[in-house]
């Protein structure tokens, strides 16, 4: 895994995400905040494309895990041959902007979405994003059915 | 979501966007970032002061896992910053690193330091490098005197004070 962050961690930056998104969208309209989530996903995590590209979802699942529980956020994650099931029961974003009694935004699930999206673009892997609650979604990564 | 512990990459990646679509863009998101820190700050400071400011750094080293030294001094604290490990992951990153993030921090807390009466030099140093500087003062002459003292050792500073 390319990033693998230890020590503390510092919670307020959840806010930080929502304003910048909010800011992003309000300024620059939605092509303005795709295109640095885009940016975020193929640039930063291009590790993470790079193997999906290659038809190993090992990075991405090992993303998801390392991070959700660094975060103390609960989930269900189902790994079978040709899909990767993460359920998350409450958004850690979502529980800490309750916690600081800051404003939540869908953008961050949006954010969630589309990072998933550009990762699968032009790879074995389509992924489908399915929102159960205000803080609870469920995302699956699935191998496509071969032409 | 972007996780809290990959945030400043992303916010890496927003500086980089709002700073190519033009001139004086980048000056209006870190205003923006400074109004959204005074809401979580300001009060705080106005009535904490100095001792407010510390113990917020103090919370800042811990989750942020700084290498830092904060020490008081006559009037205010001093914040040494050895290894900011906001700039050190901006820096440790696949994409390339905006050439203008430590302007971010100046520039949220400079003005919010004003607004809540206190007297702050800053000095950035190197963009490249993960460490700076910054001598935060509840009293007009202190903040005077160490500005003296910076500028006489050719310390390229900036201060939220004329």
């Amino acid at each position: 895994m390319r990033y693998r962050e230890t020590g503390n961690l510092h919670y307020t930056f959840h806010d930080s995400v929502r304003f910048v998104m909010d800011y992003l969208s309000e300024h620059y309209g939605q092509a303005g905040l795709e295109e640095v989530i885009r940016a975020n996903a193929l640039e930063v995590h291009r590790s993470i494309k790079n193997r999906l590209d290659a038809g190993d979802p090992s990075e991405l699942v090992a993303h998801w895990i390392y991070y959700l529980n660094r975060e103390e956020a609960p989930c269900n994650i189902h790994i079978a041959a040709n899909t990767v099931t993460i359920e998350i029961p409450e958004c850690p974003a979502f529980r800490e902007l309750h916690k600081m009694g800051r404003p939540v935004s869908e953008h961050l699930c949006l954010g969630t979405r589309l990072t998933n999206q550009f990762w699968c673009e032009n790879s074995p892997f389509e992924c489908v994003h399915e929102k159960l609650g205000e803080a609870h979604c469920r995302q699956t990564f699935k191998r496509r059915a071969k032409a | 979501m972007i996780f809290s512990d990959l945030y400043v990459r992303f916010y890496n990646e927003a500086f980089k966007f709002v700073d190519a679509q033009g001139p004086g863009e980048l000056e209006k998101f870190f205003a923006a970032i400074s109004g959204n820190v005074e809401k979580r700050m300001l009060e705080k400071l106005k009535t904490g002061g100095i001792d407010a400011l510390f113990e917020h750094y103090r919370m800042i080293r811990r989750e942020e896992n700084c290498e830092m030294t904060l020490t008081r001094i006559p009037h205010g604290m001093e914040l040494a910053m050895d290894g900011c490990p906001s700039l050190g992951k901006v820096l440790d990153n696949d994409a390339a690193p905006s050439p203008r993030y430590c302007e971010h921090c100046v520039n949220w807390s400079l003005p919010l330091y004003r607004k809540a009466g206190l007297f702050c030099i800053y000095s950035i140093g190197e963009r490249d490098v993960p460490q700076c500087r910054e001598w935060i003062f509840d009293n007009a002459e202190s903040a005077y005197s160490k500005r003296s003292e910076l500028l006489s050792a050719r310390v390229n500073i900036q201060c939220n004070f004329e």
